[in-house]
C-alpha cells in the first residue's frame, strides 16, 4: 500500500470519527441564545438568562438593561425554548406572568415574528434562534442549549 | 297416402312458421327493454363522468384556494416583518415592554357558617348561605423608560353597603346598617353605589438590581401572603388572621428603598427599607404625628429546578397618633388646640419561611407586635373589660402544607393541589384566655392559567370558652385577567 493511499485512508477514517461528534455539536436544531453586539458579556449561564426570560433579573454584568424578546408564541423554536430552558409548559408560563402580574406588575416580555431583527436593532436585547437559522455578525452567541 | 305426405308436411311447415311467428311476436318486448337499460347506461355513465369532472373541479379549486391562502400569509408574514421592523426602528433602550396595560382580577366566594350555640358569632356573623364578591381588582401599568414605571392598583368593592355601624341595646342605640341605594331622577331608576379602595399607586425607579426606589402607597415588602397578594395567586379561601386584623400595616405611604443581589444564579438576597407615615386613623390623608414609621426587610431565597426555600423577616417600629381638635377660644382671637386621645408605639417583627420541594410547598408566617401606649384609649367594648388598654402584645402564626399532585399524565396542564392549615393567635396578652385556632383543609385547582377554583372546609376554636367557634364552609372562583 503506497504513501497516497495510506494519507487517503487516514483521512477517511478521520473523517468518519469526526464526523459523527461535530454533527453532535452543530446541529442545525441547536437553541443559539444571541445578544446585541453591545452587550459587554461573553457567555451567559444559562440560570441567568432564564432569569432574564422571567424578569427575575433586569440588569447584565456591568449594568446594562435587558431586553430580553420572546419569539412569537406557538412557533417551534418559543416551544423548544420554552421546554429546554425555562422547563416550563406553555400555561406553566402564562399562569407564572399571571401571578407576577397581580403580585407586582410585572409583565413579560414581548413576542416578536423576527428576533434576529429585535436583537441587531436593539441595545441590551437578547433572544433565541435555531442555529439553522442564524446569521453571523448580526449578533452575539452568549448560550448554546443543544437539541435532544 | 302421398295426399296424407303433403298434408302432414303442409301442416308442419304451418305449425313451423305459426311457432316461429310466435317467437317473434313473444321477442318484441325484448327490445324494448333494451333500449331502456341502455339509457340507463348511459345517464350513469354521463353522471359518473359528470362527478370525476366536478370533483377535478373541486380538487383545482381547493388547490387554487390553498396556493391563495398560503401566499396571502407569506404576504401577512412580511407585512407584519415590515411592520415591526418599522417599530425597531423607533425602539431604544426605554422601551423594554409593553408601555401602558390594564389586567387585573376578581373572585367569587359561596361561604356557609356554622357558629357554636353559644358562640359570640352566633348574632354577630349573617350564617346564611351566600355568594359574595369581595375583590374586583384592576391594575394600571405603565413602563414609561426602562428604569421608571408606575403602578395602580383600584379594588372597586359593593361596600359600604351592609355595613353595620351600630347594634341595637335597648334604650342607648339603635340598630344601623349602610344602604347606599340612591334614586336617579330621570329616567327613574334605582341605584346601589358602591366604593373605591385604592390598593396601591407608586412610582419605581430602578436602575440597578441592586438599587430602586418605590414612591407612593405601597404593598408593605413583608411576608409571604401580603406579597402575594390576589385570590388567583393565593392557595387558601380564608385569610390567616394575621392579615384580617392588619398586626402588620399592609400597606404604608411613603417611600421604599429595595433592591436584590444574586450571589449565585439561583440564590438570591432581597432587602427593602420602609420609611411611612405608619399607622393611623387617617394615614393616607395625612399623618398626625411627627414619627415616621421605619421597617427593614431582608429575604435570602434559592430557587432550583424542583427545590426552592426561603427565608425572610420583616422588623417595623411606629408610632399610631389619633387627636380631636377643641375650640379653646372665640374671642379675642379664634384658637384651636389639638388634643391627642390615643397615642401608642408598635414594635412589629414578623418572620416568614418557604420550602418547596417536588411540588410539596410548606409555607409559615409568624408575627409579634409590642404596643406601648403613650396616651391611653379606653378599651374595646368587645373586650368585655372596660378600663384602659394596658401595654399588651399580639402574637400570631400559620402554617399551610399543600401538594400539587403529579397527576400530568391525566391531567396534563391542569394542577390540583390538596392543602392543610393550622392558624393560631394571642390577639391580646393582656386579656386572659383571649387566644384561638383555626384549623383548615381545603383543594386547590387550577384548570386554566386564569382561573383557580378552591373548595375548602374549617374550623375556628376559642382555647377557653367558646367566644368565636364556629365552623365553615367556603368555595371559591378566582379568575385573573
Amino acid at each position: 500500500m503506497n504513501r497516497q493511499t495510506l494519507h487517503i485512508a487516514a483521512l477517511v477514517l478521520t473523517g468518519a470519527f469526526l464526523a459523527p461528534r461535530l454533527s453532535a455539536a452543530d446541529s442545525p436544531n441547536d437553541i443559539l441564545v444571541v445578544v446585541n453586539n453591545s452587550v459587554p458579556v461573553e457567555n451567559i449561564p444559562a440560570d441567568r438568562v432564564r432569569n432574564f426570560f422571567l424578569k427575575k433579573a433586569q440588569r447584565f454584568k456591568g449594568g446594562m438593561k435587558v431586553f430580553p424578546v420572546n419569539a412569537r408564541e406557538g412557533t417551534d423554536i418559543r416551544k423548544e425554548f420554552r421546554k429546554r430552558l425555562l422547563d416550563m409548559t406553555a400555561n406553566e408560563e402564562t399562569r407564572y406572568w399571571q401571578d407576577q402580574k397581580i403580585k407586582g406588575g410585572i409583565t413579560p416580555p414581548p413576542e416578536l415574528g423576527n428576533t434576529q431583527k429585535a436583537v441587531f436593532k436593539i441595545k441590551g436585547a437578547v433572544s433565541y434562534v435555531f442555529r439553522s437559522e442564524y446569521k453571523e455578525k448580526t449578533s452575539k452567541v452568549v448560550l448554546v442549549l443543544p437539541a435532544s | 297416402m302421398k295426399r296424407t305426405l303433403v298434408l302432414v308436411l303442409g301442416l308442419s311447415l304451418l305449425f313451423w312458421a305459426a311457432t316461429g311467428l310466435a317467437q317473434d311476436d313473444a321477442e318484441a318486448p325484448p327490445p324494448a327493454d333494451s333500449n331502456d337499460a341502455t339509457g340507463v347506461k348511459e345517464l350513469k355513465a354521463e353522471l359518473t363522468a359528470m362527478r370525476e369532472e366536478t370533483n377535478t373541479k373541486i380538487e383545482e379549486v381547493k388547490k387554487e384556494n390553498e396556493e391563495r391562502v398560503e401566499k396571502l400569509k407569506q404576504e401577512h408574514e412580511e407585512r407584519l416583518d415590515d411592520i415591526e421592523t418599522e417599530m425597531m426602528e423607533n425602539l431604544d433602550t426605554g422601551d423594554t415592554e409593553d408601555r401602558f396595560s390594564i389586567y387585573g382580577f376578581f373572585d367569587l366566594t359561596f361561604v356557609k357558617d356554622f357558629p357554636d350555640k353559644n358562640s359570640v358569632m352566633t348574632g354577630l356573623d349573617p350564617a346564611k348561605t351566600s355568594f359574595l364578591m369581595s375583590n374586583l381588582n384592576i391594575y394600571f401599568k405603565s413602563q414609561m423608560t426602562d428604569t421608571l414605571s408606575a403602578l395602580v392598583e383600584l379594588r372597586f368593592t359593593f361596600l359600604p353597603l351592609g355595613h353595620e355601624t351600630s347594634l341595637e341595646m335597648e334604650g342607648m342605640t339603635e340598630y344601623e346598617r349602610v344602604d347606599t341605594t340612591v334614586l336617579q331622577a330621570n329616567p327613574y331608576k334605582e341605584q346601589r353605589l358602591g366604593g373605591v379602595a385604592i390598593e396601591r399607586a407608586h412610582l419605581t425607579w430602578q436602575p440597578a438590581d441592586f438599587f430602586g426606589v418605590v414612591a407612593g402607597y405601597f404593598l408593605t415588602p413583608y411576608g409571604i401572603w401580603n406579597i402575594d397578594h390576589g385570590t388567583p395567586t393565593l392557595i387558601a379561601v380564608r385569610e390567616p388572621y394575621m392579615q384580617w386584623a392588619r398586626i402588620m400595616p399592609l400597606t404604608q405611604l411613603g417611600l421604599q428603598l429595595f433592591g436584590r443581589a444574586y450571589p449565585t444564579s439561583r440564590l438570591y438576597f432581597d432587602y427593602a427599607f420602609t420609611v411611612s407615615n405608619g399607622r393611623g386613623p387617617m394615614d393616607t390623608v395625612h399623618d398626625l404625628d411627627e414619627n415616621k414609621a421605619l421597617g427593614l426587610r431582608l429575604r435570602l431565597s434559592y430557587e432550583g429546578k424542583n427545590v426552592g426555600a426561603g427565608l425572610g423577616g420583616y422588623g417595623y417600629y411606629g408610632k399610631y397618633t389619633d387627636i380631636k381638635k377643641v375650640i379653646t377660644a372665640i374671642q379675642p382671637a379664634f384658637h384651636v388646640e389639638q388634643e391627642v386621645t390615643a397615642g401608642y408605639d408598635e414594635l412589629i417583627g414578623a418572620l416568614d419561611l418557604l420550602v418547596e420541594i417536588y411540588g410539596v410547598r410548606l409555607q409559615g408566617e409568624f408575627i409579634r407586635r409590642l404596643i406601648q401606649y403613650s396616651e391611653r384609649a379606653e378599651r374595646s367594648h368587645l373586650s368585655g373589660m372596660g378600663g384602659y388598654q394596658p401595654n399588651y402584645i399580639t402574637i400570631a402564626f400559620y402554617g399551610i402544607l399543600a401538594w400539587e399532585l403529579p397527576l400530568s399524565k391525566w391531567l396534563g396542564d391542569m394542577k390540583l393541589t390538596p392543602y392543610v392549615e393550622v392558624d393560631y393567635n394571642d390577639r391580646d396578652d393582656s386579656i386572659p384566655d383571649n387566644d384561638s385556632i383555626m384549623i383548615l383543609g381545603g383543594l386547590n385547582f387550577k384548570p386554566s392559567p386564569f382561573v383557580t377554583l378552591k373548595a375548602e372546609a374549617g374550623r375556628v376554636n376559642s382555647f377557653h370558652g367558646t367566644r368565636a367557634n364556629l365552623t365553615y364552609l367556603a368555595a371559591q372562583m378566582a379568575v385573573s385577567f
